[in-house]
Parts: structure tokens; C-alpha cells; sequence
């Protein structure tokens, strides 16, 4: 699988409650109408550039809460990827879990607009713009199996087991 | 083979000795739900088809971040919640009830060796009974549930060794943020932090599970306090009786990925200034920032020995006028307690408004949000902007001392210079 986007880049820890804010929580039974609070007190515009982007984190994104509601928003908000010098363990297995993809990578120089591809087979990340390719880590064999699934709810209705 | 506390937990949980860096599947001692992720558990576990848990009674559902309903989504989350207790046996938690991470806690649902995990990022706090303590999403809470079993890669451990004992007007809040000045907010990705040393000692259950809760702030997985007399003491006091075989110790020649000293005699309050936990520093050396609003409780730090120390300061005192002080008792345990110990009154006669027992204001959900510009201390777990309310209110994060002592003169202050015996 190959995806590719326009860079949003973002600092480190950048928090669950930075993508979006615990307080618009009893709002998530309707995901669609917490879009426009993402990102809003780094940056209140932030989330119309987000249809079709691939997120360029610093260290230990999605530091912070737990909730399913931040990869899943992220997904309609129509993020392709998101890509990290680190994640948060949390955030990580949620993402994977719900199947976004992530690619745990750095691609020096790397601004904002960017045409970023990841491709997740060769695990090669690559900033078009710019023409420099880095390497993404690995993921554990058993991510690798949820995600080849389409999250950890399919696999597990498919196997019934962990195993 | 040596091995950590969380690598003897752990192996006892996967059934085999293991090792940090192995990926295992574990059995599951104990589920909490809590009522932001729960409503999603539910809807999941629906999905799935379970007619059946795996094992209910080793299961909570907690009702207590929209405690009581501030909204009507909120209230049909309850609703939800509720039902799904009945339909499955599983035990609720009501209104009023207390925060989650305190009921696992005080109902000895966490218990020495004994793998928790929790919908709730802070559900690390089962480590201050020697639990490892972890939080998972809400789809793997529901496998959890209908398996009893979750997949975990075994963590590193980072060890934290106390030195002396904890001083006068100094708690286990300034422990976890003088741990956070030094960690920062990713220095214990992937890892459990693993607290010992001499001056564990003068660390009593409260402040274990401030510490322990707060491990989470750093990336980490689990904060673990290894069983001691403490804890047994503790445990015996709440009527809960650990297994004597899954009381561990690290081995002496255990292996860690970096050891931390924190010297506790040098100690002193700490402040973590806005926008993050990890931008500590010395209450004494801080701005004297004016303050809007005082909000003392969470799963952080809204214990009776918490309150004890509020009520020595408010006693005789008065909020200030240009304050408002909120206070949420973590359970309704603590709550009684409070009453019959007269700090409540004392609270209520300080100005305070003293709350039923609920998250609060903590995540911004409801009962004292800040306005544009505010300035809150909390006693809570997170300062990122917006976390309590407007985007541009600050939050500074500190002990329940430091809170209350600020709340009396409306400015940050360090509670060493009122002339009180803090307890
Ligand atoms: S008190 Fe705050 S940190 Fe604790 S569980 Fe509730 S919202 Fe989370």
C-alpha cells in the first residue's frame, strides 16, 4: 500500500487533547461535528488543510489520553497517514487498532505543503517536494496482521482469538 | 534470568517467564470502563455479537466524568452504561460513586502482581498497590473483556530511587513533578517506571497513587510501586486480601533502562507552569502569577490525606475574594470521611464550595470551566491549553498545599510560608 499527501508538520507531544479538546467529548457520538475543533488551540484553521494530509510529527505523538475518538477523527477528517519520530504507546495502538496508518520516520527539512508518500510495504518514506527518502521502523509482526486486517475489530472477528 | 517487578507481573500475567522487548498475549486480572470510552466499548462488544463476558465480575463500569450529566448526550452514555451493566452482570459505579481509578483502588479491584488495564490513560495509578496498571482503548477493553486476555509488548523499565523522606509541606505531587522536570513528556515511552529506594518509605498510599498515576504524563506505561509493608498495611486496612504468591520483588540484579535519584530531604513544592506538565519549577522561584480559580481533586490528588492537608490550611482562613475554590472528593468513601472528620466544615466555612465526588472541571466537561485568560490552579493531572476550558486559560499544576495556600492569598504560593503544621 502506497499512500501519499500534502505535510502537515507539527511539534512534539503534541497531545490527544491538542488533536481534540476531552471537553467536546459528550459530542462524540457525532464525529463529524467535532472536525472543526481539531487542532484549534495550536491552530483554529488548522483543520481545513486536513482532507488529504499526511500529519509530519516531532517525538511522542498522541501523548495523553486513550480515546478511539482521536484516530477515528483524524481518519474523517481525511488524514491519510500520520508519520512521527515517536508515538505515544497509547495513540499507537489505538491507530493501529482502528487502521490509520502510521509510519514511525524522519524526514529532515520537511515543511509544511510537501508532497509526502509512504509506502508501507517497503517501508520507505519519501518527501517528493524535496527528494530525500527516509526509512520507517517496523511495525511488531502482530500490528502487522491487525493492520493487514483493517484494524483490531475485523481481525478479531475474523480469528476470534489474539493468536 | 533477572528480572524487573513489571517483568515478574508480567510473566505471571503470560502464564511463562518473559522479557522486556517480547510481544505476549496476557491474561487480564481486572476491566475498568469508564464513561467518556465506554459508551464505544458497548457499542463494540454490540458489534461483536457477546452475549456473555468472559468474566463479569471482574469488571467496573465507572459513571464519573460526566458526573452528574451536563448534557443530554451525556446522560444517554449513562444510560447505555447502565444497561450494559444488567445485561452482562457487570458492576456500575453510579452517580456519586467516586472517580474510577480511586474505586479500583479503594475496592482492592488492584491488587500486588495482578495485571488491570482501564479505558482511562491514568489507569497506571494501580500501581501504587503493585498492579500493572496499563490503559487500552476502547475496542481492546472489549476483546479484553470477552477474551480475558489483551497483547502487550513487555516494557523496559526506568527505575526511580527515593533518597531521604519526604518533608514537611512537600507531597507526592511534587514527587511526580520533579519527575516530570527530569523525564519530560516522553522520557518513559514504551517503559514502566519502577519506583524504590530507601525514601519509598516516607511515601504513604496517597501519595503512591498520585505518583503512580502520574506515570502516564511521561509516556509511560505503568508506574509501579513494588508491594511493601505499606501496601500490605493498606491493603489489610481496606479488608482486601492479596495472594501471597504475587507478592514480588525486583530482582536485585534486575537490568533497567536508566535509573533516576530523586533526593526527597531537597524537595521542595512544585509548579508545572502552562502549557505542560513537563515545564516545572520550584513554587518558591515561580512568578507569583494572579489566580482565578482554585480546583482541588481528581484521580490525581483528592484523598482524605490530600484534604487533610487543605483543611489544615483553610482552617481559620478564608479563600480570597477574588478566588473561587472547587473541591472534588475522589469517592464518596472520602466524601463521608471528610464529613465526619469536620473538613468539609471547614472547607465550606473557608469559602470553598465542596462537590459530590466527579472528574469535574479536570478534562473541561463540566462545574467550573475557566474564561478567556483565566488563571486555575489544579491539583489535576494536565495543563494543555484548553484542557479546562478556553484555549487561552492557564493552567498551572500543583499540590493540594500549594492549591489551597493559593487560594488564601490569590497569588501562587508556596505553602511553607503560612504559618501552619501541614500534616
Ligand atoms: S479526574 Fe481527570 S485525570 Fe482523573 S480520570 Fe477524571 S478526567 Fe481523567
Amino acid at each position: 500500500m502506497k499512500l501519499s499527501g500534502s505535510a502537515i508538520v507539527l511539534g512534539n507531544n503534541i497531545n490527544t487533547g491538542v488533536v481534540v479538546p476531552a471537553k467536546y467529548m459528550s459530542r462524540q457520538g457525532d464525529p463529524k461535528s467535532l472536525i472543526p475543533h481539531m487542532f484549534e488551540s495550536i491552530d483554529p484553521g488548522l483543520y481545513t488543510r486536513l482532507p488529504g494530509s499526511i500529519l509530519v510529527a516531532g517525538s511522542n505523538f498522541g501523548v495523553g489520553s486513550t480515546r478511539e475518538i482521536v484516530p477515528v477523527l483524524l481518519r474523517e477528517a481525511g488524514v491519510q497517514a500520520v508519520m512521527a519520530r515517536s508515538f505515544s504507546r497509547g495513540f499507537y495502538r489505538n491507530a493501529t487498532n482502528l487502521g490509520l496508518p502510521l509510519a514511525e520516520a524522519v524526514v529532515e527539512g520537511t515543511v509544511d505543503g510537501d508532497l509526502m508518500e509512504i509506502n508501507f510495504d517497503t517501508g520507505v518514506v519519501i518527501n517528493l517536494t524535496r527528494n530525500i527518502e527516509a526509512r520507517a521502523v517496523p511495525f511488531p509482526e502482530i500490528m502487522q496482521r491487525i493492520l493487514a486486517e483493517g484494524g483490531l475489530i475485523p481481525f478479531f472477528k475474523k480469528f476470534r482469538s489474539l493468536t | 534470568m533477572a528480572q524487573t517487578y513489571a517483568e515478574k507481573v508480567l510473566s505471571r500475567a503470560v502464564g511463562r517467564p518473559v522479557q522486556s522487548g517480547e510481544v505476549c498475549v496476557a491474561d487480564v486480572d481486572f476491566v475498568m470502563i469508564q464513561d467518556i470510552n465506554g459508551p464505544r466499548t458497548v457499542q463494540i462488544l454490540d458489534e461483536l455479537g457477546a452475549e456473555r463476558l468472559h468474566a463479569p465480575e471482574k469488571a467496573l463500569i465507572v459513571l464519573d466524568h460526566f458526573a452528574p450529566p451536563p448534557t443530554l448526550e451525556s446522560a444517554e452514555f449513562h444510560a447505555r452504561l447502565r444497561a450494559a451493566g444488567r445485561k452482562f452482570g457487570v458492576a456500575v459505579a453510579d452517580l456519586g460513586m467516586g472517580i474510577c481509578h480511586q474505586l479500583v483502588l479503594e475496592r482492592g479491584k488492584a491488587l500486588p502482581g495482578h495485571l488491570v488495564i482501564g479505558t482511562d490513560s491514568h489507569s497506571c495509578a494501580y500501581g501504587a498497590s503493585g498492579a500493572f496498571g496499563t490503559s487500552m482503548g476502547a475496542g481492546e477493553a472489549a476483546i479484553a473483556l470477552i477474551t480475558g486476555k489483551v497483547w502487550l509488548r513487555i516494557p523496559a523499565s526506568l527505575k526511580v530511587s527515593f533518597e531521604g523522606s519526604i518533608q514537611p509541606g512537600v507531597s507526592g505531587k511534587d514527587v511526580s513533578l520533579a519527575l516530570m522536570r527530569i523525564l519530560r513528556e516522553d522520557g518513559g515511552d514504551y517503559m514502566a517506571l519502577e519506583f524504590g529506594g530507601p525514601g519509598v518509605a516516607s511515601l504513604g498510599m496517597s501519595d503512591r497513587a498520585t505518583i503512580a498515576s502520574l506515570a502516564v504524563e511521561s509516556s509511560a506505561k505503568a508506574g509501579l510501586f513494588p508491594p511493601d509493608r505499606i501496601t500490605l498495611d493498606w491493603l489489610a486496612s481496606i479488608g482486601a486480601s492479596p495472594d501471597a504468591a504475587l507478592i514480588f520483588a525486583p530482582d536485585s540484579d534486575a537490568t533497567y533502562a536508566r535509573v533516576i535519584e530523586i533526593d526527597l530531604n531537597r524537595l521542595g513544592p512544585q509548579v508545572a507552569c502552562p502549557p505542560s506538565i513537563d515545564n516545572v519549577t520550584d513554587v518558591c522561584d515561580a512568578e507569583p502569577v494572579k489566580v482565578d480559580q482554585v480546583f482541588i481533586g481528581t484521580c490525581t490528588n483528592a484523598r482524605l490525606e490530600d484534604y487533610r492537608i487543605v483543611a489544615a490550611i483553610f482552617k481559620g482562613r478564608k479563600v480570597s475574594s477574588e478566588v473561587r475554590c472547587i473541591c472534588f472528593p475522589a469517592s464518596r468513601t472520602i466524601q463521608l470521611q471528610m464529613l465526619e472528620e469536620g473538613i468539609t466544615q471547614t472547607l465550606v466555612e473557608a469559602g470553598c464550595m465542596v462537590m459530590a465526588p466527579s472528574c469535574g472541571p479536570c478534562a473541561g466537561l463540566h462545574s467550573g470551566l475557566a474564561a478567556a485568560g483565566e488563571v486555575v490552579i489544579s491539583t489535576g493531572s494536565r495543563n494543555y491549553p484548553g484542557r479546562m476550558g478556553d484555549n487561552s486559560s492557564r493552567i498551572y499544576l500543583a499540590s493540594p498545599a500549594t492549591a489551597a495556600a493559593s487560594a488564601v492569598t490569590g497569588r501562587l504560593t508556596d505553602p511553607r510560608t503560612l504559618e501552619v503544621v501541614i500534616p
